[in-house]
């Protein structure tokens, strides 16, 4: 047997001690029958195809941006069907709230109303756009894709981390990681029978087209686009990507203009009037007439269009307000004044700076937590306290004194970590999942999502632009989950 | 279709072209160089008339004292002054055809984004000068990949729109290209009192690719049937004549309607120079007489692909280098 390490003191996707848990068994007996030359070649393999068909994100630095691939680790997470069944129902329960949260402040306001959230933190809140307030959305639908993070503790209790109602990117990572394991790793595919990805796109598609906008005529068939920033933007093959599978048109703010409040493209033949925009730009950029007016991203007037009912726009303007960090420690209790029911998957800990008592005790602790700034993503102007210096702990309650409301405190938690193979060798590395939520007329969670890995050996920061990588995520159909050894039958994808 | 795709589609298939044929013409020097002693006039004047073909001499003379080769090749292949250096070239290929993957065959981007990968990679790196073996093997390279690009085009395109915009930048370039060698190669040979059939056409037929199926129809190689080939011949892919049919094919796939107002604007025009050059007497010219009716075509070719860009809303800003 092939001895990886031992999992030790956190909780191992793969790992118990030194032994594969159940669900891991064949994948671990199929490793086994590669030698390390073949693990290295198929290595390289994996690589040069993401580099070859241009899968790549850009990295924002001094020199404009440098292209780079998202290095991708063969290991992948496998979550068998029941522990997949809980996280499905979590995360739409999660999803449904958040919409109803989202729907509700921009219109009757009752969970303020009702005094369950402070005023105070949703009108100061940089991503709560008054110009929002009272604008019909299709179907009273504000998120149209949602992307749930996920970790595990040092026990293997999944708790939500982040949502992210905005843009959430990714997701043909998702379908790539998996072209790939397919591509170049058929072998691990025999005995395993896999939820498919194959019908997540036609169930993406039927949501975005149930966003008609409100003057679309009943039986006339909605024309959508996709809304890229560009091919400099970090997330440019995710836009291509998603384009071409849903078979909509990729467009640039400078392909789009407004007339008499109707949105309409740019083509060859002239204008062409359009109803639905997936747009993969910031509110801010959205519209320099409303919004910044040096964004040269955005469209002038297009909010006009879409108050005046003849666009819709997704995900909806002013979702930040809901997947921000600070807000993130009232999802459950959404769920339980919205839903009447008790959350499904937990949240972390989350300690508020700007309530007294709460950042007393933080800036007491600051070793055993980690802050954020609420505003930021990515790993950036985040303290890790276990592995910070004295010197960034003081920089850190600086900041934290003098704008205590732009930070919030977590307790560390034990990420749980899989194996990696990098550099011809096997170790342990923290991981996180990123679950992707779709919502039409109802919600679809595509199986699986994007397993996120901290490459760098002890690194907590699983973030691509930081040296993360990414995993194929299989979710086992319950009746193979664990498929005999002696099994002749031959399992692709699920398909038998 | 978008206006700005369609841009990117046409610059894509110029840009494409115009690498190609830069890359034929240098690789071609190249390998003729190193029977030449430095002192041969031909050698020289061979270098000039591709450096005006392949960019201007006066921008390269802005930059350098005189014509030497070894600068002269960077600037050719690699340097950033030179907007149309083949390493700017191909890289405008590639930004173009990322803001278009989803109009082209999937294979036709990854062969790009590999090329130019590989291009950074292997080249840039090297330390200057670049042996002329590796430089060939490197030219080959590029010929190659077009080659398969042509193939991949051909084989696999729906016979659509961005097709058909792909086809109008490439046969737009290379019409005003072949117009552009004839000219150059006219102007060296202004001051000479020899007339046209007598003067050796072997440079302009190895410059435009035409050699050898030049020789299979022809036995004289004399400049003035070369001239005439490559202006006439309705059957040679790099006549000026095969570029216009080609062109004429495309406009009426993309409108369909050959009474619209489109097609006319661009129809007309590209009629009337398919007549002219049909019927063109080029035994009755002088050497002036053929170098202003050049320039006259090279004019034509420069405003005909601004009217098309106007018809087509091409104006908004593109990858262009």
């Amino acid at each position: 047997m092939m001895n990886l390490y031992e999992s030790g003191l956190f909780f191992d996707e793969m790992l118990d001690g030194k032994q594969p848990k159940p669900h891991y068994r064949s994948f671990y007996q199929k490793l086994n029958a590669f030698s390390k030359a073949q693990l290295d070649e198929k290595y390289q393999q994996a690589q040069s195809s993401f580099l070859r068909q241009g899968i790549t994100f850009t990295v924002y630095g001094a020199q404009g941006g440098t292209e780079r691939t998202m290095p991708f680790d063969f290991v992948p997470i496998i979550i068998p069907y029941k522990q997949w069944e809980m996280i499905e129902a979590g995360v739409k329960q999660r999803v449904q709230a958040l919409n109803c949260f989202l729907q509700d402040i921009y219109d009757k306001q009752t969970i303020i109303n009702d005094g369950l959230i402070p005023r105070q933190l949703i009108e100061n809140n940089p991503y709560y756009y008054y110009q929002m307030l009272g604008v019909k959305v299709p179907f009273d639908n504000h998120i149209f894709i949602a992307g749930i993070d996920l970790i595990r503790d040092e026990h293997g209790t999944y708790f939500v981390l982040e949502d992210n109602l905005r843009n959430p990117s990714g997701i043909s990572y998702v379908f790539q990681n998996r072209y790939v394991m397919k591509e170049v790793y058929p072998e691990f595919f025999s005995k395993h029978a896999i939820q498919s990805l194959d019908k997540q796109m036609a169930y993406m598609k039927k949501a975005l087209l149930a966003h008609r906008p409100r003057c679309l005529p009943p039986d006339a068939e909605p024309r959508a686009v996709l809304l890229t920033a560009g091919m400099y933007n970090s997330a440019y093959y995710d836009h291509v990507f998603l384009a071409q599978q849903l078979n909509i048109q990729l467009v640039e703010g400078r392909d789009l203009v407004v007339q008499n409040d109707k949105v309409y493209k740019k083509t060859i033949y002239g204008l062409e009037q359009i109803d639905i925009i997936y747009r993969r730009i910031d509110d801010d950029f959205l519209d320099p007439i409303v919004f910044r007016e040096d964004s040269l991203l955005g469209v002038p007037h297009i909010i006009a269009a879409y108050k005046a009912g003849n666009i819709a726009i997704l995900n909806a303007i002013g979702n930040g307000v809901a997947d921000d960090k600070a807000m993130y420690a009232y999802v459950p209790d959404m769920i339980r004044y919205y839903l009447k029911e008790e959350p499904i998957l937990q949240n972390v800990t989350t300690y508020h700076l700007s309530d007294d008592s709460q950042r007393t005790w933080v800036l007491a602790h600051m070793k055993e937590l980690v802050i954020k700034n609420v505003s930021a993503s990515g790993g950036y102007d985040m303290l890790i306290g276990p592995h910070a210096s004295e010197d960034e702990i003081a920089r850190f309650k600086q900041k934290i004194n003098e704008k205590p409301s732009q930070y919030i405190a977590q307790p560390t938690i034990k990420l749980s970590r899989a194996p990696a193979f990098q550099n011809s060798r096997f170790y342990p590395c923290h991981v996180d999942l990123r679950v992707y939520a779709m919502k039409g007329e109802d919600i679809n969670v595509l199986p699986g999502g994007l397993s996120r890995v901290a490459l760098k050996e002890g690194s907590l920061v699983v973030n691509s632009s930081q040296g993360g990588g990414a995993k194929d995520t299989w979710i086992l159909k319950e009746e193979w989950q664990h498929a005999k050894p002696s099994s002749r039958r031959t399992l692709l994808d699920g398909k038998i | 279709m978008l206006s700005r795709v369609a841009d990117a589609l046409y610059w894509m298939a110029r840009y494409s072209e115009r690498t190609q044929t830069n890359a034929h013409i240098l690789q071609g020097q190249l390998l003729n160089m190193l029977e030449q002693s430095g002192k041969e006039h031909e050698y020289i004047d061979h270098w000039e008339a591709i450096l005006n073909i392949c960019a201007s001499k006066e921008e390269y003379l802005s930059c350098f004292e005189k014509i030497r080769v070894n600068p002269l090749i960077e600037y050719l292949l690699f340097s950033k002054k030179n907007c149309n250096a083949l390493l700017t070239t191909v890289s405008a290929i590639r930004e173009n055809a990322r803001v278009t993957r989803d109009s082209i065959p999937t294979e036709l981007w990854e062969l790009q984004n590999a090329f130019y990968l590989s291009l950074k990679e292997e080249i840039m790196g090297r330390q200057k000068p670049i042996p002329i073996i590796v430089l060939n093997s490197f030219l080959q390279n590029v010929r190659k990949t077009s080659l398969t690009v042509t193939g991949l085009i051909e084989g696999s395109m729906d016979r659509d729109l961005p097709f058909y915009f792909m086809q109008v930048g490439k046969w737009m370039e290379r019409a005003e290209k072949t117009i552009r060698m004839i000219l150059i190669v006219l102007e060296q040979h202004k001051h000479v009192t020899i007339p046209m059939s007598e003067i050796d056409g072997a440079f302009l037929l190895e410059l435009s690719e035409a050699t050898e199926s030049y020789l299979r129809k022809h036995h004289q190689a004399n400049l003035l049937c070369v001239i005439q080939y490559l202006l006439q011949d309705k059957h040679f892919p790099r006549s000026f004549m095969f570029c216009l049919q080609k062109l004429e094919e495309a406009f009426i796939h993309i409108e369909k309607d050959s009474l619209s107002e489109r097609f006319l604007v661009l129809h007309s025009p590209l009629k009337s120079s398919i007549f002219a050059m049909m019927n063109m007497d080029l035994w009755n010219f002088t050497i002036e007489d053929i170098i202003l009716l050049m320039e006259e075509r090279l004019r034509q070719c420069i405003e005909f692909s601004q009217t098309f860009a106007t018809v087509y809303y091409l104006n908004e800003p593109s990858i262009q280098p």
